[in-house]
């Protein structure tokens, strides 16, 4: 349990850290690879690169329940073996990448975004419901609504044949809240700053992804989970195409065209090789649509502070809309 | 309301250096900077001072990089030359022999122009009069969030050492709040 004097702890802490501006850091002369002690001029710029925000009060943060569904009635997108196209990913991917690297970069006050999730229960069914964020890294102020369009999906309910077995639905609810909200990426923890200031080159990004990954997992694993993040959140179109770029250097991948979302929205998915991660995403290739976990089932676990979300066979995050807006309330 | 919707991958308490060998030291500079400097001013308490001490701490990380057999350990080994580096600046300013080096008011200071509310810089300041290991305990902890092998690496001590420490710096530092009222 955290006492008062820890929080008050935490937050002088953070408060007085956060003094230190990324931009007014002085270069620095880097310690290069290989050479003498103190290299030479090898200046690192650092504004893109140092995305290590690590001013932290509060970790957690409003967003998207990872969700699965076992029902037929919704999973429209998990095609037949016979629409498998096993060619041609990473040219799809590449294409994305230069549709998104066109995009124009939008500003505005808060990040918005509405997510819906498809939960699976140890019971067979399924709840699903949507959730609404707003969220101003600057002052920390947000507002977040749960439960919206709630519905539990039967076992079996595409025949109509399953039975409730009591799992409640989900009510709405709105919580407004003045916060900072941090992600942990391999140990760091990234502000809403930081992830907009992530490196937004193929190189600079490929050695923050190294950085981060944990050891013994599977860059395959990661890169796919990094996409999902880099694609759903608040960074430039020049991280969003290099994140793509990279994605499209994974061997094995399968892209199927001609499949829908959970939503029912056109697009293609990208699965990985051992089939546990599959990205939809639109027609042009550079917009995220909704992301599915086929692998084992994983139960949340602690780890120090650190908490891992699990995750359930079948699970669906379908991303159905996100951006800029000005004032809480307000959408895209 | 969750936490955020990262998998698991994405959440690892495993050093952040993790394929290169030898130690990739520019990636680790290009990422944990920012960090680093914040890190050490919430030690030492201005901007100039910590950027000095972070910038000797990956010199001499440099130079010891071959004796660095576990790139997984590389940022712990730079984060314990980083606090070695706010000690070294703190001992110099305490001793009457301390250097003619002028440094900004610290952040908790009333001379300082930094943007802290009152409450925050009596915490800052009774944190600041705690015994050395208290301080750099808290200071992994709460600042941080190091787990407690993380802080017994970064620290050089023992897990149930950082488990007393902190819970002894707690209670040191509510009473020195309650003191000062």
């Amino acid at each position: 349990m955290t006492t008062d004097m820890e929080d008050r702890l935490r937050k002088a802490l953070a408060e007085a850290a956060a003094q230190v501006d990324p931009d007014s850091l002085r270069p620095l002369t880097a310690p290069q690879p290989a050479g003498r002690l103190v290299p030479v001029r090898a200046r690192l710029a650092l504004a893109g690169a140092a995305a290590a925000g690590l001013a932290v009060a509060a970790v957690a943060v409003p967003a998207a329940l990872t969700g699965t569904t076992a029902s037929d009635q919704v999973t429209p997108s998990v095609p037949s073996p016979r629409t498998s196209v096993t060619l041609d990913a990473r040219s799809f991917l590449l294409a994305g990448a230069e549709r998104a690297a066109g995009e124009e970069r939008a500003e505005g006050a808060f990040w918005y975004s509405r997510v819906r999730t498809f939960k699976p229960q140890p019971s067979g069914e399924v709840v699903v419901s949507s959730e609404e964020v707003w969220y101003d890294g600057e002052t920390g102020r947000g507002r977040i609504t749960t439960g919206l369009d709630a519905e539990i999906i039967l076992p079996g309910e595409s025949g109509g044949a399953g039975k409730a077995k009591g799992t409640p639905k989900p009510e709405p609810e709105t919580r407004d809240f003045d916060m900072r909200l941090l992600t942990a990426i391999g140990g760091e923890r990234l502000s809403q700053d930081d992830i907009r200031r992530l490196p937004d080159d193929v190189a600079g990004l490929r050695r923050w992804l190294d950085a981060h990954r944990a050891e013994g997992e599977s860059e395959t694993g990661f890169v796919f989970a990094m996409t999902r993040f880099v694609l759903s959140q608040p960074t430039t179109p020049a991280t969003r195409a290099a994140m793509l770029r990279i994605l499209a250097d994974q061997p094995g991948l399968k892209l199927e065209r001609g499949i829908t979302d959970p939503l029912g929205r056109p697009g293609a998915a990208v699965t990985s090789p051992d089939g546990e991660h599959r990205l939809i995403v639109d027609e042009s290739g550079a917009r995220l649509l909704a992301e599915e976990y086929h692998g084992p089932d994983r139960a949340d676990k602690r780890d120090g502070r650190s908490v891992h979300v699990g995750a359930r066979k079948g699970e669906k995050t379908v991303y159905e809309s996100s951006g800029w807006t000005e004032k809480i309330g307000d959408r895209p | 309301m969750r936490l955020f919707d990262v998998k698991a991958e994405l959440l690892p308490r495993g050093e952040p250096l993790t394929g290169g060998n030898p130690v990739d030291l520019s990636a680790l500079f290009a990422v944990h900077h920012l960090g680093l400097v914040r890190l050490a001013l919430v030690m030492v308490g201005d901007q100039a001072t910590a950027e000095d001490v972070v910038q000797e701490a990956f010199a001499r990380a440099h130079a010891g990089r071959r004796r660095i057999r576990e790139p997984g350990k590389a940022l712990a080994y730079v984060r314990s030359s980083v606090l070695n580096g706010c000690r070294s600046v703190l001992r110099r300013r305490t001793t009457a022999l301390r250097r003619a080096v002028p440094y900004d008011p610290p952040v908790w200071s009333a001379e300082s122009a930094a943007l802290i509310g009152e409450d925050r810089r009596e915490v800052l300041a009774a944190l600041r009069k705690l015994p050395r290991r208290q301080r750099e305990a808290l200071t992994l902890r709460y600042y941080l969030d190091l787990s407690d092998e993380e802080i017994a690496d970064t620290m050089g001590i023992g897990t149930s050492g950082v488990r007393s420490t902190i819970t002894r710096g707690l209670a040191a530092l509510g009473r020195a709040l309650q003191e000062g009222k």
